[in-house]
């Protein structure tokens, strides 16, 4: 365990310098008020393979911007994406809390970023705001509001005899459910669908996520079945592609 | 068309032209490319504007602009790739390999130039055609599927096995969502049943497969309502909220 743990801090510290080299001479830029590491590379387990990701906060620039830097024209040795943020949108995006998945994404990159180089205090200030944020009262309202219309929807399709739209409809309330309860709880919105699981089992105690599981209809899935189902949406999805005159090869993963 | 598309869309044109103006003040620019939905001919006041610029920097950076507030005298959302026309030319000869690769050509193949200096627009839109046969502007949806199916594939090689049959079936709805986006704003018609009568029955039937909704009873649908029902009573508790506010008390829920 001290050897894993050991050997995530070094890989951590191999991309917080690969960050640092990327961003070299930003400081020389008097617009640029700070740079922040986020993603797996900041905290957590990095994949070695994976990307950079870093937030650059912008005193002044027209809109946000992305910026990929391509391996083959850039002296990088990984994937950079480097996203050139107004200080002021910044501010706003936070404060509408985990209104839509780009403020939730915006906040849970933050909350978990580590500054890279700042001017003043712009980049921890941004930080603590995102560590502070309380839920709002409009998103859980309207994420009640959803509730309310699935469950009409539920009892819609089961009157019917839909089993199909009604086993959708029941799997979609359990999650609005627990999202509701997510940001009372943990204050964390979802940014991408695979974070709301992992939360499910922070938040949820043995037997509140075996329920939600069974709801989900994911209970006592393995290793074999998992294979078999992602096996089968890889095989859609180039079928998909195809038929889109589009390479299957988007979705190779061999 | 109506009468008040044609208007709209002579508005989109002129705001299109005026944002080609001011990328031309800027003497790195070698061509404007208007592409999305109005490059297509398609109107809608929700609708961005959308722009392929290429430029003549040296830095290999593909850069993607998100302007919601617009620019200038334009107040629509703007989104717009800037190319170095050494990375677009790149990406002609070798085709796309990833979302923003493949995002890319479609902006290019969508396109219509603006302005361009020495046929530079004009090449983008023809090079981009050996690798994007359609005209269809898809990419932006389909990067959410292909994302998500990446997500699961990883979380699948990671030992996260309900986590990643989870996101495979977020994919195929993202994905699936594509096809039945436009039928479901024609009517009355359920996501399911939309997705039914547009993809191929074997598609179809792989799909309910993933989602892994055949086979349920009406019994055992019933009674898992009930138990939804249960747990978000329960969530609802736990923040403070009384669920009769919510769901009124039994049997009082209304129609579909």
């Amino acid at each position: 365990m001290i050897e894993s743990n050991q050997a995530q801090e070094n890989l951590r510290e191999q991309f917080l310098q690969e960050a640092k080299g990327s961003i070299s001479g930003v400081e020389e830029d008097s617009n640029i008020l700070a740079a922040i590491l986020t993603g797996s590379a900041a905290w957590g387990k990095p994949n070695p393979a994976g990307d950079l990701d870093i937030l650059l906060i912008a005193h002044e620039q027209r809109g946000v911007v992305y910026r990929y830097l391509v391996p083959k024209f850039c002296p990088v040795p990984r994937r950079t994406e480097l996203g050139y943020i107004p200080y002021r949108t910044a501010v706003e995006k936070i404060k509408e809390g985990h209104r839509n998945q780009l403020s939730c994404s915006l906040i849970e990159q933050l909350k978990h970023g580590r500054v890279l180089f700042q001017r003043g205090s712009q980049g921890d200030d941004l930080i603590d705001s995102c560590r502070r944020i309380q839920p709002s009262r409009l998103i859980i309202g309207e994420l009640l509001n959803n509730i309310r219309g699935v469950l009409r929807e539920i009892k819609w399709n089961i009157d019917q005899g839909h089993t199909k739209g009604a086993t959708l409809a029941i799997r979609r309330m359990v999650q609005l459910s627990v999202r509701v309860l997510l940001l009372a709880r943990e204050r964390t919105g979802i940014a991408k669908e695979k974070h709301e699981y992992r939360a499910v089992r922070r938040c949820l105690n043995e037997m509140e996520t075996a329920e939600y599981e069974r709801l989900l209809g994911i209970k006592g899935i393995g290793e074999k079945e998992a294979r078999r189902t992602v096996g089968s949406t890889i095989d859609f999805m180039k079928r998909f592609l195809q038929r889109w005159s589009i390479s299957p090869d988007l979705v190779n993963y061999e | 068309m109506n009468e008040e598309d044609k208007e709209l869309r002579g508005i989109l044109y002129k705001e299109a032209e005026y944002i080609a103006k001011e990328l031309r003040g800027d003497p790195s620019t070698l061509a404007v490319i208007l592409s999305g939905p109005l490059a297509l001919g398609r109107v809608a006041e929700s609708h961005k504007l959308y722009f392929a610029v290429i430029t003549n920097k040296d830095d290999g950076i593909i850069e993607h602009h998100f302007l919601d507030e617009g620019w200038g005298e334009v107040k629509r959302p703007i989104e717009m790739g800037k190319f170095p026309l050494k990375v677009a030319r790149y990406l002609l000869q070798n085709g796309y390999t990833d979302m923003v690769s493949y995002k890319s050509l479609e902006a290019f193949r969508c396109g219509r130039v603006l302005w361009e200096k020495d046929g530079v627009g004009r090449e983008m839109i023809e090079g981009a055609k050996r690798h994007i046969p359609k005209k269809r502007f898809i990419g932006e949806s389909l990067h959410g599927a292909v994302s998500a199916l990446d997500d699961a594939f990883s979380l699948l090689r990671n030992g996260d096995y309900l986590n990643a049959v989870l996101v495979a079936r977020e994919a195929v709805t993202k994905a699936v969502g594509i096809v039945v986006g436009e039928r479901m704003q024609e009517g009355d018609i359920s996501f399911l049943e939309a997705a039914e009568e547009l993809l191929p029955p074997e598609q179809f039937a792989l799909y309910e497969e993933i989602l892994d909704i055949r086979g349920v009873d009406l019994s055992i649908a019933k009674d898992n309502a009930t138990r939804a029902r249960k747990f978000a009573e329960y969530t609802l508790r736990e923040i403070g909220v009384n669920p009769e506010h919510i769901f009124g008390s039994e049997g009082e829920e209304g129609s579909r």
